[in-house]
């Protein structure tokens, strides 16, 4: 997908195709992800805050994990990462509201993009997650959350772990199928938050797995 | 006494058998009039013993009272239990070279409860005299002690087998002082072999044919209702009958099904201590089951922020009618005659459950109001029966104060509970579907129809009725039985909670 070498202006992120390398890579369109330390790497991601948010309504996860193969791709967006599982909360820690425990089955698997530039300064990949499908329950009250997430992943290192931060941006996930007991809670196409900061490590490791655009 | 909330157990528990407050023990024991046959339990079983020098070789006897045979969610309660356990000489020696001159026993049996596929256990605790160690020769150490009282959901065989047992040593010399080595934990487990050895006893449970879904509460002052009326008292259609056991529950929790005629439903469990004042002890109501039809919600905004109110409404069902589970109290009457008392708690109008939650500030308040009224029978002075008669009960509700003017009409008790949002976004207190702790000062209206031939009335009110009595209730996490997919923290396969909640002080 690149284009001939021609020094070109500033391209714009993920809507459109790459328009070729720039003098300042951090100016221009990243079209190489490269996945380190090893591609494919197996990573997981954890986190001690995640929170869904939906009318007022706020659900609080204080332990969230997630375990995905990352890949180095092409392109702009570039699909760099498959998510295999999600879990929100754990035995004895569940997410919690208040209305009560919540509880989230999710459907794997998730996509993990890149987009837009890289920068080389911080080490920093705008991206997000595609495919998101979960069920969310609270007692009697259920509903599907489908869509997509964005956020960024910023670079790790040898026993430093790499960050990605994950901010749902208004309208990108959507409330589907909610059971009677969701009725003047939530409604079938409203549009819930989602906020979590995760640390990745290459699995087994205390190792940021990184991400380089160029 | 009400029903109420509490931070939900996350792990299953046995049914708290033996609570001591001050001068009072509360047991569940079996009603008067049990003509169930009784078993023997004669078991001699051969141990091996972790002793600081090494394993010894231990034979522990235990000896019980069990009940042939019981039906379906019936008490089970084993009585006369007894462990001997008896030390090598060996053992002794080892004793006497830690500075004892003589042992005093504490033991805890592990059994497990298996019926079919499903299984459970239990501890036997018991507590023993002081024996002096021999010169010579094995040392026999007795304990015995009142143990939890069993049940079953399902019919079928239930077995009892004696595994792991632990026994502590509080060593003495023959100054009654502690010996240099003050106490000893020994860990035993059964010597390897024979694979049906520690098998003590199995019980029958029956499925009781004969519940009748709508009849009067448990016929006081006869063995209490040990029908499983709770599940056959709803139509035949939406619930798996008995024949397959379907997922039991552990063995130590009543059936929970959920209420067929609700829109969303929830089921959970409530237990809790209420205070007698007049009688300076505590009652226990067993763990027992309530159906809730979960209300509708809506979003109010308000100036202090965006409101969430819910009106749910339910009852408490045990045994096919809307009670507890009845239970059986010991106070010591006049500060010394023990006196036991058969007691059930009954649902004599609606129970409403009213969430105000404060998204905004991340604070709720939950009121629960219910009307309560207290039934008593099977009152043993000093192991005399009192005859109460069959009718025997408080002229109203139990109640307290409502909060609400236009609601404190005294016919009610009410419980409030409340949630808060903790620095880190969890959300902590009571809510309806988490359960948690909620209590409430109330009190005992006079009693009515006490007696037969004689008036027992002024002397039960004189006893126990007044106000001031605190209540501590217990509710566990709900189950949504019609939630898909199931959460298997809340709910079983068939639909019952997962979580059994234990009273607190």
């Amino acid at each position: 997908m690149k284009s001939p070498l021609r020094k070109t202006a500033l391209v714009v992120a993920a809507a459109g195709a790459a328009l070729g390398l720039a003098a300042a890579p951090s100016s221009a369109a990243s079209t190489n992800w490269a996945v380190g330390p090893g591609s494919p790497e197996t990573v997981t991601a954890t986190t001690g805050h995640a929170s869904l948010g939906v009318n007022g309504i706020d659900m609080t996860c204080t332990y969230a994990d997630a375990e995905a193969v990352l890949a180095s791709a092409t392109g702009n967006p570039a699909k760099i990462g498959t998510i295999n599982s999600a879990n929100f909360g754990r035995t004895g820690e569940p997410c919690t509201s208040i209305l009560g425990n919540v509880t989230a089955t999710t459907t794997m698997p998730w996509t993990l993009w890149a987009y837009g530039d890289y920068d080389p300064a911080t080490g920093t990949t705008p991206g997000y997650i595609d495919n998101i499908k979960a069920r969310v329950s609270v007692a009697t009250c259920a509903f599907d959350v489908t869509g997509t997430a964005h956020g960024n992943y910023k670079n790790g290192g040898a026993g430093t772990a790499g960050k990605l931060t994950i901010h749902a941006t208004a309208t990108e996930l959507t409330v589907a199928n909610p059971t009677s007991g969701c009725s003047g809670l939530v409604a079938a196409g409203d549009h819930p938050t989602f906020d979590a900061v995760y640390d990745v490590v290459v699995k087994g490791t205390s190792n940021g797995a990184t991400v380089v655009g160029s | 006494m009400t029903r109420k909330a509490s931070r939900p157990a996350r792990l299953l528990r046995r049914r708290a058998a033996a609570v001591a407050l001050g001068a009072v023990v509360v047991t569940s024991v079996p009603g008067a009039g049990a003509t169930a046959e009784t078993q023997k339990v004669d078991a001699r079983l051969d141990y091996v013993c972790s002793f600081p020098s090494g394993e010894q070789p231990v034979t522990v006897a235990v000896t019980a009272r069990l009940p042939a045979e019981a039906a379906v969610s019936q008490e089970i309660e084993p009585s006369d239990v007894a462990t001997s356990v008896e030390l090598p000489q060996a053992a002794v020696d080892e004793l006497r070279s830690l500075g004892a001159a003589t042992a005093t026993p504490a033991s805890a049996l592990s059994i497990d409860l298996t019926q079919g596929a499903e299984k459970a256990t239990t501890a036997w605790h018991g507590t023993g005299q002081p024996v002096p160690l021999p010169q010579t020769g094995p040392l026999s150490l007795g304990t015995s002690g009142d143990v939890a009282a069993l049940s079953s959901g399902t019919p079928g065989d239930l077995a009892l087998t004696a595994t792991t047992i632990d026994l502590d040593l509080t060593l003495l010399t023959d100054q009654g002082t502690p010996a240099n080595t003050p106490s000893l934990s020994v860990s035993c487990t059964p010597k390897p072999g024979d694979p049906g050895s520690g098998h003590l006893a199995t019980v029958r449970v029956t499925a009781d044919a004969s519940a009748s879904p709508s009849g009067p509460p448990d016929s006081p002052g006869a063995t209490p209702s040990a029908s499983p009326g709770g599940d056959s008292a709803r139509p035949a259609g939406p619930e798996p009958a008995a024949p397959k056991p379907a997922a039991p529950r552990k063995a130590t929790a009543p059936p929970c099904h959920k209420n067929a005629a609700d829109t969303l439903p929830l089921v959970a469990y409530i237990t809790g201590l209420s205070n007698v004042t007049k009688l300076g002890g505590a009652s226990l109501i067993p763990v027992s089951c309530s159906q809730i039809n979960q209300g509708p919600s809506s979003l109010k905004p308000r100036p202090d922020g965006l409101h969430l109110l819910q009106h749910s409404t339910g009852r408490l069902f045990n045994g096919g009618a809307p009670r507890s589970v009845p239970g059986t109290s010991t106070f010591l009457t006049f500060g010394f005659t023990p006196t036991t008392a058969r007691m059930v708690l009954e649902q004599t109008g609606p129970l409403t459950i009213d969430s105000d939650l404060n998204l905004t500030k991340g604070t709720g308040v939950t009121d629960l109001r219910v009307p309560l009224v207290l039934r008593v029978y099977d009152v043993r002075v000093n192991g005399t029966p009192l005859d109460v008669g069959p009718d025997c009960r408080t002229r109203g509700s139990l109640y307290s104060k409502d909060p609400d003017p236009a609601q404190d009409t005294q016919d009610h008790l009410h419980l409030q509970g409340t949630v808060t949002r903790q620095p880190n976004g969890v959300y902590a207190g009571y809510t309806l579907t988490t359960g948690g702790v909620l209590t409430s000062t109330l009190t005992i209206p006079p009693f009515t129809g006490c007696g037969v031939g004689e008036d027992l009335d002024k002397l039960l009110t004189a006893s126990i009725s007044g106000p001031d009595n605190f209540t501590k209730q217990v509710q566990g996490q709900v189950c949504a039985p019609d939630t898909v997919p199931r959460v298997p923290t809340e709910c079983t396969e068939d639909g019952r909670p997962v979580v059994v909640p234990e009273p607190q002080r």
